[in-house]
């Protein structure tokens, strides 16, 4: 069974964070940029589907989790990141999400933002920095990130192997 | 000129204390005993570093120079045994003591309280608020016999005055280390009597600082810059009702925590001593907020329904809002009298999350159950956080925050999204026909405060159990 067919199975059948727990674990163990990138659609149609559910927010982070990871596979991105820049692109994203840009491509532009907040050294509540008005869509991608990288710290994984 | 006093040891920078000293000696022609005895006391009220101690002293003795001559010596000694009795140091004593003896019984009853037993904490909470109210009560009357009558207002008259006890206390919840938040009504506002009551606010800080040192029983710093009861705290009837109805008109949206915590605010203020001239003061105040505010909804009325109110928008002893700063206090060093490790771990496990049900009933306006049941380890971790930050301050604060676990902003950001939370709570318990104070309408404000929360939240639980795993006892309470 491969990780999309797995977390299409365990969506419902756990509460939100153990499933959120187990799905951020599979795509930490997770190689293959191509299979991360199915599980970000796939979670951000899911996502889209429970906008008045909690597992809205929690299929969000897991959409940009996903993602930055699939990007981090797929190539190097720089480790020494300017933490207002990439705020300012973060919220730049945002900006074009709320004039319309459509999600699944604005998901794409985000890879390489999330794959440098995946590599880099920030704060840990570094989302919390980013504006929630009006739509949340890239603070929950930016989070689903952190919450990727703070399960690796805990797990004692060095964030060059995430 | 050498006098006698400076052969008995009073300072000479004592003016007072000397001039009294001087009137005894030539007015009432002591025999060396009594004078001795009277430049002990003068001695001890010296070192006290008040005069007014021998003002009151002169006032005794200027009695004393009406009594018939054979009466004086034995009156005279008399007098000094009581005023013995009374001084500041033997005052300081008795009340340090007394407060010592209270802490350790309502100290050892905390212990023996079940965990979650709420009515249980209560009741101690009220024993020791009653404790506090007898204390204030009696440095009230030692001040001001002190200091004298307060000034007169516009009727010639000294004006009247009344302490009076709010927030915490004026709901008879203090724990050992809760902010005393009290304060004076005053008839009449002038220079006059602002002085007075600077001096009396001086005073009584002194007095408390003697008998509780650095830790225990102080007045709200919030409210008292000083540390001390600050100019900011008397007020006239009239000024302390706009106060509080101004701190609700400043918020641009008004929620229905900070109504519930006003009109509790204004309920629960209550006067220390009952009857007198003071009780009328307490009568316009009451009238006055009443008429800004509307009346108290009869669920404020009591004690109880206070605490039941507060409870239910986050104030009570369960929440985050409330738990922390009422309970963590009990985990403070006291001074004596209790074992703050054995208090630190009873109280820590007073800590009530949710229950599962009553997370469920909070979450059914938009919010989905879901989100309270993935609350409900955060929940916990922030009763601990909260408590933990209010109990061993920066070093713990910087603990957290070198692990990345929370930073000024997150906690600022949780304080409010807990907050829109407990109004959804609070929204569903008067659709589902709960009595409640008035409510407000949940914004859309509130639904995505609420929602931004869970990857925190997620990531908030992440940590704790890092960090429960990899040190278990590093949020041991200190």
């Amino acid at each position: 069974m491969d990780l999309l067919q797995q977390l299409q199975r365990e969506l419902g059948a756990r509460s939100d964070e153990r499933f959120l727990d187990a799905a951020l674990t599979a795509v930490r163990s997770s190689a293959r940029s191509d299979e991360l990138r199915q599980v970000a659609s796939w979670a951000l149609a899911g996502a889209m589907q429970r906008d008045q559910e909690t597992s809205y927010g929690l299929l969000q982070m897991l959409a940009g989790a996903a993602m930055a990871r699939a990007r981090l596979l797929a190539a190097p991105v720089a480790t020494a990141v300017d933490e207002s820049a990439l705020l300012a692109a973060l919220t730049g994203l945002q900006d074009r999400l709320d004039a319309g840009l459509e999600r699944t491509r604005a998901l794409d532009e985000f890879a390489l933002l999330g794959a440098q907040l995946l590599a880099s050294a920030l704060p840990r509540y570094f989302d919390m920095r980013l504006r929630s008005d009006p739509d949340d869509t890239v603070f929950y991608w930016a989070s689903g990130v952190l919450a990727l990288k703070q399960g690796a710290s805990a797990a004692g994984d060095p964030a060059h192997l995430l | 000129m050498s006098t006698w006093l400076d052969h008995h040891g009073v300072a000479s920078d004592r003016p007072l204390a000397r001039a009294t000293a001087d009137r005894i000696a030539a007015d009432l022609n002591l025999p060396l005993p009594a004078v001795q005895q009277i430049s002990a006391e003068l001695v001890a009220a010296a070192s006290a570093q008040h005069e007014q101690s021998g003002a009151a002293f002169a006032t005794t003795l200027q009695q004393l120079r009406t009594t018939p001559a054979s009466v004086r010596r034995p009156a005279v000694l008399s007098q000094l045994a009581a005023r013995a009795n009374s001084s500041e140091a033997a005052l300081v004593d008795r009340l340090r003591s007394e407060l010592a003896t209270a802490r350790s019984q309502i100290g050892a009853a905390l212990e023996q309280t079940p965990a979650g037993d709420v009515p249980g904490i209560n009741a101690q909470c009220q024993k020791w608020s009653a404790q506090v109210d007898a204390l204030l009560v009696e440095l009230d009357r030692r001040v001001a016999t002190e200091l004298g009558p307060a000034p007169a207002g516009a009727d010639g008259h000294p004006i009247t005055y009344l302490p009076y006890a709010v927030g915490s206390f004026g709901r008879r919840e203090l724990s050992f280390y809760s902010d005393v938040d009290f304060g004076i009504l005053i008839e009449q506002d002038t220079p006059a009597v602002r002085d007075y009551f600077k001096r009396y606010s001086d005073r009584i800080g002194q007095l408390l600082h003697a008998i509780e040192g650095d830790g225990g029983i102080h007045p709200c710093p919030d409210l008292s810059p000083n540390g001390l009861l600050g100019a900011a705290l008397v007020d006239t009837p009239e000024q302390l009702a706009q106060r509080l109805v101004g701190r609700s008109d400043d918020m641009a949206q008004r929620t229905l925590r900070d109504q519930v915590c006003i009109q509790s605010a204004l309920s629960a203020a209550r006067p220390l001593a009952t009857g007198g001239a003071g009780s009328a003061l307490y009568d316009r105040f009451a009238a006055t907020a009443e008429r800004a505010l509307g009346p108290t909804p009869p669920q404020l009325a009591t004690d109880s329904g206070r605490r039941a109110a507060l409870e239910r928008v986050g104030m009570g002893l369960r929440d985050p809002f409330g738990v922390p700063d009422e309970v963590a206090h009990w985990n403070q060093v006291p001074g004596d009298g209790v074992d703050s490790g054995t208090a630190a771990r009873a109280a820590a496990k007073k800590f009530v999350p949710l229950t599962p049900d009553q997370a469920l009933a909070a979450g059914r306006v938009n919010i989905k159950h879901d989100l309270l049941r993935a609350m409900q380890i955060p929940l916990q971790a922030l009763h601990l956080l909260f408590a933990t930050r209010s109990a061993a301050g920066d070093d713990v604060l910087a603990e957290l925050d070198q692990r990345g676990l929370i930073d000024h902003h997150f906690a600022d950001k949780l304080r409010e999204t807990l907050a829109a939370c407990l109004r959804y709570r609070l929204l569903n318990d008067r659709r589902a026909g709960r009595s409640e104070p008035q409510l407000l309408e949940v914004t859309e404000r509130d639904r995505r405060a609420i929602r931004r929360m869970v990857p925190l939240l997620y990531r908030l639980r992440q940590g704790m159990q890092a960090l429960s795993t990899g040190d278990p006892n590093t949020f041991a309470l200190k």
